[in-house]
């Protein structure tokens, strides 16, 4: 097995994968740019090189950068986290150039699954129920109209080249789909480099389920069970759980047999997820297959109690799944919540800054993933992920119950964050009861403003602190009534 | 008794503080405040016998105030310039992106006649796009950016001639 991991990725997912490889008695290598020295993911690496400046082109996607690095380094393996390069097949096929393992599926399935279309394909031939809709791209307007004619109203135009909500609107009537398909083109044209669109059928009201997969390089192929991941602004997750409240026992077996099927009708190697939609009738419908790590893969970590990086590892370095399908025997219920600097109440806006203030919540069932500490800074040319609140609980209600008192405690000021929304959101009376669908938020919390239940406290908070610390001596003097500051009260001690 | 009057969004409302019996009055109502720093931005407060967390940072004009997950930008009217009061400095009518971004595309020239509502520049922060659009129909007069440039918040970037109604 190769005893050094090139981790080619920045923030919480860097610092995820490089405490399993410390784990492991791996050395690391970190990666930066110019906007991240002194990011925690840099400091507790071996090692770390430079790629070059902020851009993300010069940097976390310069694929050329990061092979130097990892030859000038001597890491022997490459983990790409998610995002940047993870789904890019030129980094697995750089790496193979370069003799070095790429921690990931094959370059050749990456480059299959992330054509929209011919997943599709791949997957209507091995079985696997897909979205009614286009098997082929299409340029044609004409066409496009008739498809759509006879797909019904409303349609989802989608790029095939697509991911992570881009390129990518809903349709109602005729009279929208020709400007609707010129925005979607370019949009996918510059996200993705390929403007072809194709139609699918508009789910009323769905709900997204995906199942873990892992496959080694043997043939074996497990599920790992579901993630529901329905709560989303943007058509981007924010919140995910497992189980998902809707699934029955029968319902879970078929789907994460079906899971299966299409990774090894694709063959898969290594960590995936097939993504799902399921209607309220309990049907379900292929959506994509993800080649890499998810940003959610932590409940099902702490439901299952696998470590999913090391099984990464392991698969890589070509070891076989140390266990089978009936090994798996979720337990408890886990909850994951996505930090975000964002503005929820100017319509998650970005916001980038400086950290000036951290204080995340603790005990037990919680897990707290984060890139960042008291004194970063958040740079603008990166997504707004800032870490990864997930509790666990041995059911639904007791891990939503952990997870709101945890946020409540989240404290984090110096950039705007989406705490405030996320404990509106898990203290809905829907979400509770587990009625969570892709349009959650358009139904229940549009247009959503921070509640104003806590504005007079704020008002006295800020009048205590013009005394306790006016903003040009930051020390502290202590309020009235006999509460000494520790500095003052400590005065005599030696310690 | 020291006299505050602080906005939170549009409602302003005055908080008496009497720094040396903890007296507060909120509304016509008294109340009991003592505090205790305990640590950098943070502040355990007791009001009228309960134990209150509140964490502080400084914001635009004032504080940002984090209490059991809401958080707030607590403004001193005193302290805020006469007009613009009750934003964080957001000037209605001017092209200024609404967070530190880049310039990705710039869609008008200058001397070019636009429509209120028109695209003008693209502005791309944390891989979202947002576009600045024309506050009121007039000439473009003057474009302040280009390409890849870093801007930030106030930051004019496109200037129009307002055109006669």
């Amino acid at each position: 097995m190769f005893d050094k991991v090139l981790i080619a990725n920045r923030g919480e997912i860097a610092l995820r994968v490089l405490r399993t490889c410390q784990e492991m008695g791996l050395a690391t290598v970190a990666v930066y740019s110019e906007a991240d020295a002194g990011a925690p993911h840099v400091q507790e690496a071996d090692q770390a090189v430079l790629l070059g400046p902020a851009e993300p082109a010069a940097s976390y996607l310069n694929v050329a950068a990061i092979i130097a690095a990892a030859q000038a380094s001597g890491a022997q393996a490459i983990h790409p986290g998610y995002g940047f390069l993870a789904e890019n097949p030129a980094l697995p096929e750089a790496c193979a150039q370069a003799g070095l393992v790429f921690i990931g599926p094959p370059a050749a399935v990456i480059r299959t699954l992330g054509s929209k279309t011919a997943a599709r394909r791949l997957m209507q031939t091995a079985g696997v129920p897909v979205i009614p809709g286009m098997l082929a791209p299409c340029m044609d307007a004409a066409q496009l109209a008739r498809e759509a004619e006879a797909l019904g109203y409303p349609v989802l135009l989608k790029a095939r080249g697509g991911g992570g909500g881009k390129g990518m609107r809903v349709v109602e009537s005729p009279a929208e789909l020709a400007e609707a398909s010129q925005t979607c083109a370019s949009e996918a044209a510059k996200a993705f480099g390929d403007p072809a669109l194709y139609l699918e059928k508009c789910l009323p009201s769905p709900r997204h389920v995906e199942f873990q997969i892992l496959a080694d390089g043997q043939g074996h192929a497990v599920h790992l069970c579901e993630r529901e991941c329905s709560i989303q602004r943007r058509h981007q997750k924010i919140i995910e759980e497992t189980p998902c409240p809707a699934l029955t026992t029968e319902l879970r077996a078929r789907m994460g047999a079906a899971a299966v099927a299409a990774a090894q009708a694709a063959g898969y190697v290594n960590a995936g997820t097939v993504e799902f939609l399921l209607d309220a009738e309990g049907k379900f419908y292929f959506l994509e297959v993800n080649t890499r790590l998810q940003v959610e893969h932590p409940v099902t970590e702490m439901t299952t109690g696998l470590d999913l990086v090391r099984l990464q590892l392991m698969i890589a370095a070509g070891q076989p799944l140390p266990f089978a399908q009936d090994d798996i025997s979720p337990r408890g219920h886990a909850i994951e919540c996505r930090i975000y600097a964002e503005d929820p109440g100017k319509s998650f806006l970005p916001s980038p800054g400086l950290i000036s203030l951290w204080q995340a919540p603790a005990g037990p069932g919680l897990r707290l993933d984060s890139g960042v500490r008291e004194g970063s800074a958040v740079p603008m040319e990166y997504d707004p992920i800032l870490a990864k609140l997930v509790a666990w609980a041995p059911d639904r209600e007791q891990a939503r119950q952990r997870m709101l008192r945890a946020l409540r405690g989240f404290a984090v000021l110096g950039v705007q964050t989406i705490i405030p929304f996320l404990v509106d959101v898990l203290a809905h009376p829907e979400f509770a009861a587990g009625r969570t669908n892709t349009d959650f938020i358009a139904r229940h919390l549009a247009g959503w403003q921070p509640s104003l239940e806590q504005a007079d406290l704020a008002r006295l908070a800020y009048a205590a602190a013009e005394l306790a610390m006016p903003a040009a001596a930051p020390v502290a003097a202590s309020g009235p009534a006999g509460w000494p500051s520790p500095w003052q009260s400590l005065g005599a001690w030696r310690m | 008794m020291i006299k505050y009057h602080l906005r939170i969004g549009e409602e302003s409302k005055e908080v008496a503080l009497d720094p040396a019996t903890g007296r507060a009055g909120l509304d016509g109502q008294e109340h009991e405040l003592s505090w205790q720093q305990t640590g950098p931005g943070r502040l355990l407060l007791n009001l009228d016998g309960r134990q209150v967390r509140a964490f502080l940072a400084p914001a635009a004009g004032g504080r940002q105030v984090f209490i059991e997950g809401r958080s707030y930008l607590v403004q001193d009217e005193q302290k805020l310039p006469r007009r613009g009061r009750g934003g964080a400095g957001e000037a209605a009518g001017v092209v200024t992106p609404p967070t530190p971004a880049v310039v990705v595309r710039i869609l008008v020239q200058e001397g070019q006649a636009v429509d209120q509502g028109q695209g003008l520049v693209v502005v791309s922060a944390m891989k979202m796009e947002t576009t600045l659009c024309a506050p009121y129909a007039g000439i473009v007069s003057k474009i302040n950016t280009s390409l890849e440039a870093k801007v930030a918040p106030g930051e004019v970037l496109v200037e129009i001639v307002e055109a006669e109604q």
